[in-house]
């Protein structure tokens, strides 16, 4: 328990001592919401990675790998799809625009404020949902690591990452997820290393895992992991990543569309890397330690049972790591939308730099008290409700953007009836229980509804002016580009 | 690696061919662009 405290309060004192520095370089909201655009590419790399990596990556993944085998790892493709679409167009796209949210970019290309303020809504109802499940998750590792009661654990990791949020937004926000990727990588290695070493290797592994059930290296689960359940895992990450605010977030911190590219391409890497050891310690825990009923205890019985207690409280601080990157992100962007999208757009457009800034930090510090509330009062519902949310940004905010982007004639009034329908489409399917029936997710019928809506509606109602789409199209009319150069390009 | 069937090297296979597409694809569009790269 020492040892665990030790190494645990050693991580926090780095990750308060970034944030400071982080402080040090915030002079403006620029620098608080997209870190004055200056990202390079390992900075992004880690950031995003880490940010895709939440507790669940190495809690609930583990379980995972260890009920179904390699299999498992069909679930990620979605999400190296996305980076590879980002890689090729979709990332140059977004940091092109040179806008600091994802509302932003969707109010100017549709030229609309009601799509601002329902993406907004969108947008906030998801990070507190998001934020508290992470808050829920500091509760119960805490708990894990030091003994301490969950609720006290709940209010002492939100206090930290909001400490480090507050302190130096996106600057802080991108160099402690930095930071905590290197942890990250370095705990579950060092988990890795340690069990191949007492099974007698990867080939040993895998004859040790044949031998359980040939179930283990079934590429389909013996059934469990049919074609349909592949797709509904590719569209499920693959469309719902790119209506994910706190990624797109990281595009726009970049320094320029190169960085955006290369940052994706690298991040793909890191993540099919991640999950490969992760799917081999799932296969360790197979073998090592069996006959676990809960999956969320397989990572941290493994853990616990087979690595020296240093190494543990190394890799147990990691998933800190990755509840916080994850939390600190998604705090960050709900603070942006709210001044942004409701503060200025709605109420007051003319303040000054200093008056925003504090403005974003109270909204900070207002939705992580939510987030400690909600998840005070246990309110398991929430748990049930976040895939969902991520089905709901993926089909109504990810279409219009996708859309936005590659197709011209895409309108306000198909914009709006593309992000309102898919939303709606969405979070009917769920509520109905209709995957049950059909075998679909729910963000399949959601993209589906919003691609149908986007280009009907369009194509029913005028075209938008020139001058609105010179900035998103100025390679087809250079004429009208000139002068909607995109800002900060 | 006898012990791993040809289905599970395809799916990784799949997976990690993808990864490095992606950073094979951002290479070469940032060299065709040319000029420095903050890394």
């Amino acid at each position: 328990m020492v040892t665990n405290l030790v190494i645990l309060v050693l991580y926090l004192a780095l990750m308060i001592g970034i944030s400071w520095w982080g402080y040090t370089k915030t002079a403006n909201s620029d620098d608080y919401w997209v870190a004055g655009r200056s990202l390079g590419v390992w900075v992004s790399v880690g950031s995003y990675t880490s940010t895709l990596i939440s507790a669940w990556s190495i809690l609930g993944a583990t379980g995972y790998f260890y009920n179904i085998g390699w299999a498992g790892y069909w679930q990620f493709i979605g999400t190296i799809a996305t980076s590879l679409f980002a890689a090729a167009w979709f990332g140059e796209k977004i940091r092109g625009t040179g806008m600091v949210s994802l509302p932003d970019i969707l109010a100017a290309r549709y030229d609309s404020k009601y799509i601002r303020a329902i993406t907004g809504f969108i947008i906030l109802v998801g990070s507190v949902m998001f934020l508290t499940v992470q808050a829920m998750g500091c509760g119960v590792i805490f708990h894990q690591i030091l003994g301490i009661p969950q609720n006290t654990g709940i209010v002492i990791g939100v206090a930290v990452f909001l400490v480090f949020t507050v302190t130096g937004g996106m600057h802080s926000v991108a160099w402690t997820d930095f930071a905590q990727a290197i942890l990250i990588f370095i705990g579950v290695i060092m988990a890795v290393v340690v069990g191949l070493y007492h099974v007698g290797g990867f080939s040993a592994l895998h004859y040790q895992l044949a031998a359980k059930s040939p179930q283990f290296l079934d590429p389909f689960a013996g059934g469990k992991m049919g074609v349909l359940m592949i797709v509904n895992w590719f569209v499920i990450w693959g469309i719902g990543n790119l209506g994910t605010p706190h990624f797109m977030s990281r595009f726009l911190s970049c320094k320029d569309v190169k960085v955006v590219r290369m940052s994706q391409g690298l991040t793909a890497i890191a993540f099919a890397l991640f999950y490969f050891i992760i799917g081999t310690i799932g296969a360790l825990a197979t073998v090592l330690v069996p006959g676990i009923k809960d999956p969320n205890l397989v990572g941290p019985t493994f853990i616990t049972q087979m690595l020296h207690p240093v190494v543990a409280a190394i890799i147990m601080s990691a998933v800190v790591a990755a509840i916080m990157s994850t939390a600190s992100s998604i705090l960050l962007v709900g603070a942006t939308t709210f001044v942004r999208d409701f503060y200025q757009s709605f109420y007051r457009n003319d303040v000054d730099e200093r008056r925003l800034l504090f403005i974003s930090r109270v909204v900070t510090i207002i939705m992580a008290i939510m987030a400690v509330v909600l998840s005070l009062k246990g309110i398991s519902t929430i748990f049930w409700l976040q895939p969902h949310m991520v089905a709901t940004m993926g089909a109504s905010l990810g279409t219009a953007l996708v859309g936005g982007f590659a197709w011209k004639r895409a309108n306000r009034e198909g914009g709006l009836a593309s992000v309102v329908g898919g939303a709606c489409v969405t979070t009917l399917w769920f509520f109905m229980e209709l995957q049950k029936a059909t075998g679909l997710h729910p963000v399949i019928p959601g993209t589906i509804t919003a691609i149908i809506l986007l280009v009907g509606v369009s194509l029913m109602t005028k075209p938008l002016p020139q001058t609105v789409l010179a900035r998103f199209f100025p390679q087809e009319n250079p004429a009208a580009g000139q002068g909607a150069k995109p800002v900060g390009e | 690696m006898g012990a791993i069937p040809l289905g599970i090297w395809v799916m990784w296979g799949i997976v990690f061919g993808m990864a490095f597409l992606a950073t094979a694809v951002a290479y070469y569009k940032n060299k065709k662009e040319g000029g420095d790269m903050k890394w």
